[in-house]
């Protein structure tokens, strides 16, 4: 008897997937954990001035960070397995070539809170990322930084004008998922201008 | 009375003169058929040709003052400008032979980088230069930021990621991802076991196909998404978008999952079962053919 191959481990790994359950409540405590996460950040202790103690160290910063960092990831997660349970059933059967009928979408304003919460952690990130940056901005020459900014401006608007039309459509996944696909391109962008500068 | 310098003299004076300017490039050391070579010349040409020796050959220019690097052992080779060239305003051209298997990592701003015949394992992190590779690569990362990457390849892993830039890739690949913020993306000829291709301003273009249980996605916000698969290809395929069409897709029946404000979602199977595909854009169209 020989060893399975590679192809073989792939197709067992895709059927065991496909064998899982398409849909997954959330933790029931979740939407409470990140919001209390937001309050907890808007709350800054001040420093006494002198440059130490309310001030995280970079140490502590960063597992700081990290800790968002999972929050956000779970966050993101969970709202995406439920926006995914959303139900319906579709009115028409389409042909190439005819009239679309539809369904519109369901929504909760429980989901929709918790949906704008997540993004307003990747604005939280990336304000952060962006501060880094400009810090760093003189260690990279003018022209790059000029190509950083005009692509972080395209993101930007792009963010902005999928906002606007997720506050108006909160039932749209589609949107949410492309808006979370900028966010990660938008801190991807700036991970990758702070490495430039350290180099 | 002074006398005039006659042309002729004055040019090859200068010529001279340039020549002067310039200091030649010319080392070999022993590398392992798969060793690790790292270059870094932020400013100037990189250009890397494999070959069946378990060595590396560097040749080219550099500028007068700069200080060209070289050194390490057969597992690896380090080499490139010492200074800071952008404020040094030193510049290098250099033509590398490497083992056709090596890791190669090449860092650099604004010189192109060019890697042909080469079959191993490739990392390029550039900013304004134009990236071009051919070869059987085993895997590749390209990152630039407003340069240009033009791939022809079939690597097992591949990831290209630009800003503004443009990517051109021609291939197939178990792993694909490639992601731009405004840039174009152009894929062609494969077959693309796992695929994501995502831009936030730019068109997408795909035309090949994915096996039965492949899945392949495609993200844009603004862009146009053209998909253009290959004859037989059994999939359920996923369209969300303001505008789509769906062309010669005669066999392709489903339904229309919703509509909002936004885009509509529409959700198709072509044939029995397999590969799953996703094309979802918040303003541009989507076109999907398939003959």
């Amino acid at each position: 008897m020989t060893d399975p191959t590679d192809d073989d481990r792939l197709a067992a790994l895709q059927d065991a997937a496909r064998a899982l359950p398409r849909e997954m409540e959330p933790p029931p405590d979740l939407l409470a954990r990140v919001q209390g996460e937001i309050a907890r950040r808007q709350v800054r202790p001040l420093s006494n001035g002198r440059g130490t103690g309310a001030t995280p160290r970079p140490a502590a910063r960063r597992w700081m960070l990290a800790a968002a960092a999972l929050v956000l990831i779970g966050a993101t997660s969970a709202l995406t397995l439920m926006l995914a349970r959303r139900g319906g059933a579709p009115a028409t059967e389409y042909t190439a070539g005819s009239s679309v009928s539809v369904v519109p979408l369901g929504t909760s304003p429980a989901r929709t809170a918790a949906m704008f919460a997540a993004l307003d952690q990747y604005d939280i990130a990336a304000r952060e990322l962006s501060a880094a940056m400009a810090r760093k901005h003189g260690k990279l020459r003018p022209e790059t930084v000029a190509a950083v900014d005009r692509s972080l401006r395209t993101i930007d608007d792009a963010i902005a004008e999928a906002r606007a039309a997720l506050a108006t459509d909160p039932a749209s996944g589609v949107v949410y998922e492309l808006l979370l696909g900028m966010y990660r391109q938008k801190l991807d962008l700036l991970k990758r201008s702070a490495a430039l500068a350290a180099s | 009375m002074r006398r005039a310098i006659p042309p002729v003299v004055a040019l090859l004076a200068f010529v001279a003169a340039g020549a002067h300017a310039q200091q030649k490039i010319d080392r070999q050391l022993p590398l392992n058929a798969m060793g690790l070579v790292k270059v870094t010349n932020l400013l100037g040409s990189i250009r890397v040709v494999g070959w069946d020796k378990d060595s590396i050959s560097v040749v080219g220019s550099a500028s007068a003052g700069a200080k060209f690097y070289m050194g390490g052992s057969p597992p690896g080779v380090k080499l490139g400008l010492e200074s800071d060239q952008s404020s040094a305003g030193e510049t290098a051209d250099l033509v590398i032979h490497v083992p056709v298997r090596a890791r190669l990592w090449l860092r650099t701003t604004d010189g192109d980088v060019d890697v042909r015949d080469f079959n191993g394992e490739l990392d390029v992190g550039a900013v304004n230069s134009r990236v071009r590779v051919k070869g059987a690569l085993k895997q590749a990362n390209v990152e630039t930021m407003a340069g240009d990457v033009d791939c022809t390849a079939s690597p097992d892993y591949l990831r290209i990621r630009t800003a503004t830039g443009r990517v051109t890739w021609t291939g197939s690949s178990d792993d694909v991802g490639i992601l731009t913020v405004s840039g174009a993306i152009t894929a062609t000829g494969g077959i693309v076991t796992r695929g994501r291709f995502e831009s936030v301003t730019g068109d997408i273009r795909f035309a090949g196909g994915t096996p039965r249980k492949g899945s392949l996605a495609f993200d844009t916000h603004s862009g146009d998404i053209a998909l253009s698969l290959t004859k037989g290809i059994e999939s359920e395929i996923t369209v969300d978008a303001v505008r789509f069409d769906l062309l010669g897709t005669r066999e392709m029946s489903g339904l229309p999952q919703d509509k909002r404000a936004s885009t509509t979602k529409f959700i198709g199977k072509n044939g029995m079962s397999g590969a799953t595909i996703i094309a979802r854009s918040f303003k541009g169209k989507i076109t999907v053919t398939q003959p």
